[in-house]
This record gives C-alpha cells, structure tokens and sequence, in this order.
C-alpha cells in the first residue's frame, strides 16, 4: 500500500530527504524528552507530520529541524495534560531510590518527573540550549524555566553547579 | 549528591537505545489516519448507532453461524481452539537471522527497470515478493512481483489514476494467492473522502473496479480478498464485504467493532491513535462466528493476538504470551515492539527494527543492517517482509529483505 502517499504537494522528495537525513537525531531528542520508545516515535512522527504541511514555507524561510524540535518539545507537555491520568502510574520510577550515581538509574528516574520540567532538563542539558531559549520554545517565562529547573534536579537530587554558567 | 554532568551523560546514553522506525511511511500512516478521524468525527451518529455489540458473529435470528459459510480459509495456522499446544520457549537465545534462515534473506533491487522506487507490499511465496512501484514519490504507479530465484520481476498490474478525485492515492493492499485488492483514496471536490476498491490477477492482468464507497461508509482501515470476495473494516470498527465481481457491499451481521487483523481474523481494536494503548479483548473467525477471548494481565498494554500468539508492552519491556494466557515473557530484549507492526507476523514473529522474535521458538533473530533504516511490508494484514538497504546511507540501489514466509516451520 502506499500508506498516506500524501507529500505531493510538498516538494515531494525533499521532504523525505530530510526525513531520511535527521529521522535519526530527531528520534533521539524524542527518545530522551519521553523515555519511551513509542511515545518517542509518536512524537517525531506527529512534528512531521506538522512539518511536511508548511514545508515549502519552513524549508525556505527557516530551519526546519528547529522547526520540528520546538514543535516536539511543545507537542510533548501538551499530550502530558491530556494522558495524564492513564500515565500516572507508568511514570513511577521503577526500584528505590537509592544514593548510587548510576546514569542509568538516573534515566530510569528522569520518568518521575512532569513532563515541563523533563522538557526543560532536556533543552536544557541535552539540547544545551540557554534559558531564555527554552522560554521561547515553550511560550513560558524564564523564570517559569528556572524554577521547573530547580524543582526537576532537586527531585533528581542533582546538584546544580552549572547553573549560574548557563543563565543567560 | 549527583552533578549535572551527570545528568548529561544520562541524557545522552539514554538516547543511544532511542527506536528507529521507518519514519517516512510512519507519517503517511498518521496522515492517513488523521483523514479517517474527519471522518469518524462527522460520522459520529454513526458511531453511536454500532457500539452494543455482542461477543459473536451472529445471523439476525442471533445462532453463531458462518459469516462465509461457502468460503475457504487461506491461513496457514491453526485456528485459537485446534491444535496441540507446544511449550512456549522459557527463555530468549539471541542468533543471528543470517546463520539459521539463510533461504529467507535476499537481496534485491530498490529501483524498477524504469527507475521507479520500489516499496515492498508482502510475500507471496518463499521466493516472491510482491511490490509497489513508484512512479514518483509515495504514489504508487505500477504493481510488479519480485521472485529472488530469477532475479527478475514483472508486471501485475498498472494503478488505476481517478481524475474526477482529488488526491487519488493508492492505500493499503492485501493478497489471497491468486489475487491482490487495494483500494485508493480520494476525495470528490466538496470534500467528500471517497475509496475505490479495486482487484486484479496476480498472475497480471488489468485492475478491476469492484466497489466505490463514498462518506461515513469510506472510512476504511484493513482490507483483505479470499476467492470470490473482497473484505474490509472500517475505523469506527465493522466488517464489510463484497463479491471480486463487484456488486452490491454487505454488511456482515454481528461485526460491530470488529477490524480485521489477517483474513479470517477480526479483533475488536483499530489502528487509531487513541487505540495503540487498548488491549484486544478477543479475537473472531469470521469463517464460523468462533469466538476466542483473550486471557489478559492486568499491566500489559496494547496487547495483539494474531490470532493465538499475543504481543504487548509491560513496565519492563515487551510482552508475549498465548491468547490464553499460558507462555507469558516480559523481557526488555523486545522493548522496541512499535507501532509499525502491533499485530504478530505469521502468528509466530515479533519485528523490533533491529531483530525478529520468533515466539515458537524463542529465537531472537539479528539483523545486520548497514543502513541507516529499515522497513516493513505496507500489506493491510501483518506483512511477511522486513527490509533494509544492503549499503550505507539512506538510498540504497539494492535493498536486502528477510522473506519470513520462507522461514521453515518451528520444529
């Protein structure tokens, strides 16, 4: 079947080229901003899907992958409102907590946190991005930023020496 | 105390395990559904009208009795209630697909003759592969069959255009043997979504017309052809069929809910977005009305019974299990079971995009994959090819597949 052959009125190949090129990264930021393998795929593939109806647009005015991560970063807090009460009991970290520094164990503990202050952590120290960046990305102030910044890694119970550096 | 580097070297490695589905025909597939959810939102009275169900395919007088009582089954396994039972594997033993099914793996041609992208449909033999050929991007033009003891494809048929619609696009195919049926999808310029239902020989030959369904009744998800008939569900769940030489669609009595999995299978969930996490709950013949309820545990999510192997998602990864119950495996060595294929293949394989769980035998067959992504046969009933590119990058010249219907039967 061809499932939705629907990108013909997008400069057709263009589109999936760059699918093809970033699919990968972008699956990644997916993966990290919800810590699950569906959600992950969902995820890109619904920015996409937002992507390839303004492609012509995107493509020539802006960076469609910026494009796309905003869209992702926005899209995963606003389905975290709306699934909230079936994924309340998923996002009990599994195991106890316990004082090892495993890296592993915190990702399993990244899954405790809401879904504001996970995005926040995630354009903060994966993405890198300064706080008045991740601000505009999320429609939120940068206070708003610090502050779920602050109540994420003292849930993760880490210690925030960078801090003062990243502030912008 | 942690620090923040510590926080970043978390990020990063958890990103490293991020899934790798076939993105390009992922998008299509939400597109298509997003059309399908128009459609179920203006026929919602609909809707309404054909959620009280019963459990069983029923004749108005309310006895369980053949939906198809002339028709044969083509599958290949036994159906939930026949057979021995063999010990479900205990464990996974992880091998490579190369070592132990060296007959399934090929390779073969990305391109037709005529430079036309090729997308794998579905096998229809152990050699045979049937494909779409893409005139240009994503639209399908021609449908060929590839047969890997030749090396040489042909024609079956050429896709039908409808330029009275608008956005006339080839959807989802199916196969019984002799015959393939699709239908495509259009919209007439008020808006109206359309679906054309077409058929042709696989032996080749011109497409036929079957049916055209227009508004609420067009919204279709999963079709399949058996012999003289071609079947369909739609989103909103019910199951339809109509004679290959066309005529007039009947609704089959008691299919309320019902989408069909793999002729004669139908189960009671869909392929929406608000589905995914839903469990099946049972599983329908349509040839006998025979019903087979699903054995579920309470934290698995999305399970899928194919009809008799399930597969779903528990807290700790994936999850196998009979439709009964028995066999249940939580390992995170599935973890990546996606959206791309929910259903069991051949009521035995797992695709996780990097390896195939074989559930009858507890085999986690690798993949040595160089591309940077892989794919799975678009066929409306779980597609028997796996495919990938034979060399680096993202557009390769040949594609290497795993036939999986040439994989010899579980000893």
């Amino acid at each position: 079947m061809q499932r939705g052959a629907l990108f013909k009125r997008l400069g057709g190949v263009e589109f999936e080229d760059f699918v093809r090129a970033r699919g990968p990264a972008l699956l990644r930021y997916g993966y990290v901003l919800s810590g699950n393998p569906d959600d992950a795929a969902d995820l890109v593939q619904e920015a996409l899907l937002k992507l390839s109806d303004t492609w012509r647009r995107v493509r020539n005015k802006d960076n469609p992958e910026a494009y796309v991560r905003t869209i992702m970063a926005r899209q995963h807090i606003s389905w975290w409102r709306r699934r909230r009460r079936e994924h309340l009991t998923d996002d009990v970290p599994e195991g106890s907590y316990t004082d090892r520094h495993a890296t592993g164990e915190l990702w399993r503990e990244l899954a405790s946190l809401p879904r504001k202050q996970r995005t926040v952590l995630v354009l903060r120290y994966f993405e890198d991005l300064p706080d008045q960046e991740i601000a505009d990305i999320l429609g939120i102030s940068c206070g708003t930023v610090r502050s779920q910044a602050f109540r994420a890694l003292q849930t993760l119970r880490v210690r925030p020496a960078m801090l003062e550096r990243r502030r912008t | 105390m942690r620090t923040e580097d510590d926080l970043i070297t978390a990020l990063r490695g958890g990103a490293d395990d991020a899934p790798m589905p076939d993105l390009i025909a992922g998008v299509a597939r939400l597109r298509r559904r997003r059309g399908r959810r128009r459609t179920h939102l203006l026929a919602a009275a609909a809707v309404i009208a054909v959620a009280s169900t019963g459990t069983a395919v029923t004749l108005r007088g309310g006895e369980v009795a053949p939906a198809h009582p002339a028709v044969t089954t083509s599958a290949s396994v036994a159906p939930p209630s026949g057979g021995p039972i063999a010990p479900a594997p205990a464990k996974i033993s992880t091998v490579r697909a190369a070592d132990i099914w060296p007959e399934a793996l090929f390779t073969m041609p990305a391109k037709n003759a005529d430079g036309w992208r090729y997308r794998p449909i579905t096998a229809l033999s152990a050699t045979e592969v049937l494909l779409s050929a893409e005139s240009s991007f994503e639209r399908a033009g021609r449908f060929e069959i590839y047969d890997s003891s030749s090396g040489k494809s042909r024609v079956v048929t050429e896709v039908p255009k409808n330029p009275d619609l608008e956005g006339y696009i080839t959807q989802t195919a199916a196969v019984d043997g002799r015959t393939m049926a699709w239908f495509s999808f259009g919209q007439q310029a008020d808006g109206t979504p359309v679906r054309d239902i077409w058929t042709a020989p696989l032996a080749g030959g011109q497409a036929r017309l079957v049916t055209t369904r227009t508004g609420p009744d067009a919204d279709i998800d999963e079709i399949a052809v058996n012999g003289d008939r071609v079947i369909w569900s739609l989103a909103q769940g019910g199951v339809w069929e109509v004679p290959s030489t066309g005529g007039t669609p009947r609704r089959l009595p008691g299919s309320d809910g019902l989408h069909l999995i793999r002729w004669p299978w139908a189960g009671d969930v869909g392929s929406g977005p608000g589905d995914r996490e839903r469990g099946q709950t049972k599983v329908v013949d349509l040839t006998n009305g025979f019903v087979s309820e699903v054995a579920a545990q309470k934290d698995v999510t999305g399970l899928r019974c194919a009809p008799f192997w399930c597969v779903g998602r528990a807290k700790s990864g994936g999850f196998v299990q009979r439709i009964d119950g028995t066999g249940s495996l939580r390992t995170r060595k599935l973890v990546h079971i996606g959206p791309l294929t929910p259903y069991p293949i051949l009521d035995r394989f797992l695709w996780t995009g990097s390896s195939v769980y074989d559930m009858r035998t507890g085999r986690l067959a690798t993949i040595d994959n160089p591309s940077t992504w892989y794919g799975s046969g678009t066929s409306s009933e779980p597609s028997t090819i796996l495919y990938w590119g034979a060399s680096k990058g993202d557009n390769p010249d040949k594609f290497r597949v795993l036939n999986l219907a040439a994989v010899p039967p579980a000893q």
